[in-house]
């Protein structure tokens, strides 16, 4: 296997997934293109090196179908040589463009790749691509799509965590994001978004609530009671029957933010940097995917870790930070209890609940933000990891060089 | 005014002299037009010579019945389809000529509207669905609906094709799932007719309109069609329809029921088909429910034996039996709840076993004993059996003492006055569902696992050496 190196990364801002939201006027092919370009311009490499280009996209229709990366690759200047893909797998997609490319680059099949993801949640909705687990009854009745919030409380209630300690959480995201947008931890990687005219339209992430508190959280109502007593918690106490009940304990303020951006990752071989006179900043060490018990569908992240630390012959002890996707407020706490990880190592610059998940891009954001924080901190290692639906998840660790 | 009739045994045609033809639907020795193996043949027959005679102009349907359009297939006669052993494929082979005849009508190339003078049920409706006009008489106590869904079934003559193609996948599948049935002024609003007017005057209303639209079609056989409201995973409320609509229905039958199940697949396929392959997609799943134990123990229970029940009770009878019988069971399900707990079942466990099988009302009660640390190898499915055992094998011990004379008695009692869950077909036709074996094998695992309290009595197993049934006819034999 070849060495597979990161050579840069670019994001947008993640602006508020609603009308009034700063992106919502942004198209997604705009958003793609946006970070395509700008991964080009900072380091002004010859697009004709790149072999290969994939973008996650959670909502692959309407105005974010068709192949969404090709077109944004011929928005973005790119050669016309290059081909592009799309790539869903729930939340993990743009995670899994970058596994892709590594193994691409790994095996030889490719010098140069670019992953990465986008998703304008204010524009394409979540749920609106009509998937059979969620609509046809025949597949339905015996392998439901669990709605995630339903799925979260679900995690929580087996858990035994109580809603203050998901608040808890929630609040330190907040605050975590507060300060690194403050002291400008993410701004090396941020690319502002320009309107029509020129003029700034949005360049630092919109959703964060700096000054959150717990009595603000603690007013919030359950998210997905009405939904879990529309059925879904019937259909969850029939697999976990010794539970008397699913405690609904997220609401929108542990839960991860709806918002609009995209990002993109560039890496290569070692011969690739040579060739474009780029300096790799991390190497991959070992990227996998697997998945758990569906209808729980957001335990995947444990298990897929445990298997790329086995992978690469590394214990969680020589991991130095974590980015665990903060899809719900439950993932990171269980995730950091079962795992045996200090919170000052998971997160440590906020995340999703803060910042925002936008579906198909978050997997290669969490990779930048890691990547970055390991230089601020020069620190070493870092493990990325997102649960996806129906129990899937994938897990990538890095080293920097 | 008719110049021509021609006679069936079941139905009459009349063409009058302007070529309108009047078929009466008259079941021969029947109160109702109920769907006879007779009745079909002959409509079958009538439609044909529609078809064949290119000078009639348009076709009205109505009933010679008082109050009665039609009320579909007779519980009786199907159930007695069930017991006769057909296979699925059998009653697909019967019930398709039929469909083809309704698909047939609607595509005769004259308009036919039906004159609805009283209930139109089930089949009933359904048959008037496949007509381009329906007016229905307004001065009528009515019932409009598909209420198949009762007896463990759906729609099979287009039922479930039809009306969502005619009223929208939203407003047809609640009616459906549920077997609401609607008076005239509703059925109206739903669209499921186009016209109320009073009793004598719907056959001129239909026959005015049949003269006026000498090109009537189906809106689905017209080019361009597309069901009100969308179909398909992408129509915008398919999440709402099939997603929060399956997790209702599972919710609520807890997946004991097949027919709401198999409504909802058939509306969520045959919507996406074209009409002869959407009625085909509907036979497949109808003949599959029929030949299922659900169906045949809601009919056998609830719309053949309970009737008789209940009008017994009307007439004073019964009352002391079934309130003894009744109690008897709610005790062995409280007696139940108490040996699960004083076994160390967790409480949560037991009670959600007895939701999932469908004992709604049942277990409630707090102040459960202290409960030791149980049984780890218990699992969820042994408790569900638990307690659908615990009170069949005190329904047996009623019929060995002689309590009461037929199994019928109890499980009426059983499902009408305890809620006890209408898809075993009560207690006694629980353990037939199983088989009298396989009860007796469960009743012996149960008993190692979970206590003497499951040893099935020396006359059960006498019994089961016998038959495989409590009940006198079960399959192969007729009623």
């Amino acid at each position: 296997m070849n060495d597979v190196y990161v050579y840069d990364h670019v994001r947008t801002p993640r602006g508020k997934g609603r009308p009034d939201g700063a992106l919502h006027e942004v198209t997604p092919v705009r958003l793609a293109a946006c970070v395509l370009s700008g991964l080009q311009a900072r380091q002004a490499w010859d697009t004709d090196l790149i072999d290969e280009v994939g973008l996650g996209v959670v909502m692959p229709v309407g105005e974010q179908g068709a192949d969404i990366t090709r077109t944004a690759l011929l928005e973005a200047g790119y050669s016309e040589a290059i081909a592009g893909y799309q790539l869903n797998r729930f939340c993990t997609s743009a995670l899994d463009t970058v596994k892709m490319g590594c193994a691409l680059i790994g095996s030889g099949q490719a010098e140069a790749v670019i992953g990465g993801g986008v998703e304008s949640m204010s524009r394409v909705p979540i749920g609106c691509d009509g998937g059979a687990s969620y609509t046809d009854p025949a597949v339905g009745r015996r392998h439901p799509y669990i709605p995630n919030g339903v799925a979260a409380d679900l995690m929580a209630t087996r858990a035994g965590l109580e809603r203050a300690e998901l608040d808890a959480y929630a609040v330190e995201s907040q605050r975590r994001a507060a300060h690194a947008q403050a002291h400008g931890h993410f701004s090396q990687s941020l690319l502002p978004l320009l309107d029509l005219l020129g003029q700034p339209l949005l360049q630092h992430d919109e959703a964060v609530r700096p000054r959150t508190t717990l009595a603000d959280l603690a007013r919030l109502k359950p998210a997905f009671e009405a939904l879990g007593a529309a059925g879904y918690d019937d259909i969850l106490l029939r697999r976990y029957p010794e539970l008397a009940a699913i405690a609904h304990l997220h609401t929108s303020g542990n839960s991860s933010a709806i918002v609009d951006g995209a990002c993109a990752v560039l890496m290569g071989s070692a011969a690739f940097g040579h060739k474009a006179g780029l300096r790799p900043r991390a190497r991959v060490r070992a990227v996998l995917s697997g998945a758990s018990e569906p209808l729980l569908s957001l335990g995947g992240p444990m298990p897929v870790s445990r298997k790329a630390l086995q992978r690469c012959g590394m214990r969680v002890a020589d991991i130095d930070l974590f980015e665990v996707n903060e899809a719900f407020a439950v993932v990171p706490l269980c995730y950091m209890r079962e795992m045996g990880v200090e919170a000052d190592k998971v997160n440590v610059n906020g995340g999703a609940i803060a910042l925002g998940h936008p579906l198909g891009a978050t997997g290669a954001i969490l990779l930048g933000t890691a990547l970055d924080e390991l230089e601020r901190r020069d620190l070493n290692t870092a493990l990325i990891t997102l649960c996806a639906a129906a129990g899937q998840a994938t897990a990538l660790v890095m080293e920097r060089v | 005014m008719g110049m021509e009739i021609q006679t069936w045994d079941n139905v009459r045609l009349s063409v009058d002299a302007e070529g309108v033809a009047l078929l009466v639907l008259d079941v021969a020795e029947r109160n109702a037009n109920v769907f006879t193996a007779g009745f079909m043949a002959d409509f079958c027959a009538a439609v044909d010579f529609i078809r064949a005679r290119t000078d009639i102009r348009g076709v009205i349907i109505t009933s010679d019945k008082p109050g009665c359009f039609s009320s579909g297939a007779d519980h009786a006669d199907l159930l007695q389809v069930h017991e006769s052993g057909m296979s699925a494929l059998d009653v697909q082979a019967i019930l398709m000529p039929f469909a083809r005849a309704l698909r047939a009508l609607e595509q005769c190339g004259r308009p036919v509207a039906a004159a609805i003078n009283g209930d139109a049920l089930g089949g009933g409706l359904e048959l008037s669905l496949a007509c381009h006009y329906r007016v229905l008489a307004d001065n009528s106590e009515a019932l409009i609906g598909l209420p198949e869904v009762r007896a463990g079934l759906l729609p099979g003559g287009g039922g479930t094709q039809r009306l969502p193609r005619l009223i929208g996948i939203p407003q047809a599948l609640p009616l459906l799932l549920s077997g609401r049935c609607v008076a005239p002024q509703e059925a109206l609003s739903l669209g499921l007719v186009h016209a109320l007017k009073p009793l004598d005057e719907i056959v001129r209303a239909a026959r005015h309109w049949v003269l006026a639209n000498q090109h009537a079609a189906q809106p689905w056989d017209v080019k361009g069609y597309t069901v009100p409201g969308g179909a398909g995973a992408m129509a915008s409320h398919a999440l709402k329809s099939f997603g929060l609509g399956l997790a209702r229905v599972r919710m609520e039958t807890h997946d004991n029921e097949p027919a709401p199940l198999a409504i909802l697949s058939c509306v969520y396929e045959g919507t996406q088909l074209p009409m002869d392959r959407a009625l085909t997609c509907e036979a497949r799943h109808f003949s599959a429910l029929l030949t299922g134990h659900v169906a045949r123990n809601r009919l056998r229970t609830l719309m053949v034996n309970a009737p008789r029940v209940l009008q017994a009770r009307r007439e004073g009878h019964r009352t002391d039996l079934d309130a003894l019988l009744a109690s008897r069971l709610s005790k062995a399900l409280d007696d139940e709840w108490r040996a699960q707990l004083a076994e160390g079942v967790p409480p949560a466990m037991s009670r959600n076993a007895a939701r999932q099988v469908g004992l709604a009302r049942l277990p409630e009660r707090d102040g459960a004993p202290a409960h030791r640390p149980g049984d780890g190898n218990l699992s969820i499915d042994d408790l569900r059996a638990a307690w659908l055992t615990a009170a069949a094998l005190e329904a047996a011990r009623c019929l060995e003492e002689g309590v009461v004379d037929e199994p019928a008695q109890l499980d009426v009692a059983a499902v009408l006055d305890l809620d006890f869950p209408a898809w075993t077909g009560g207690p006694l036709s629980y353990i037939d569902t199983l088989g009298l074996g396989h009860f007796i094998e469960q009743c012996e695992r149960l008993g190692v696992r979970l206590g003497s309290r499951f040893v099935p009595s020396r006359w059960l197993r006498a019994r089961a050496v016998e038959a495989d049934a409590l009940y006198a006819h079960s399959r192969k034999e007729t009623v």
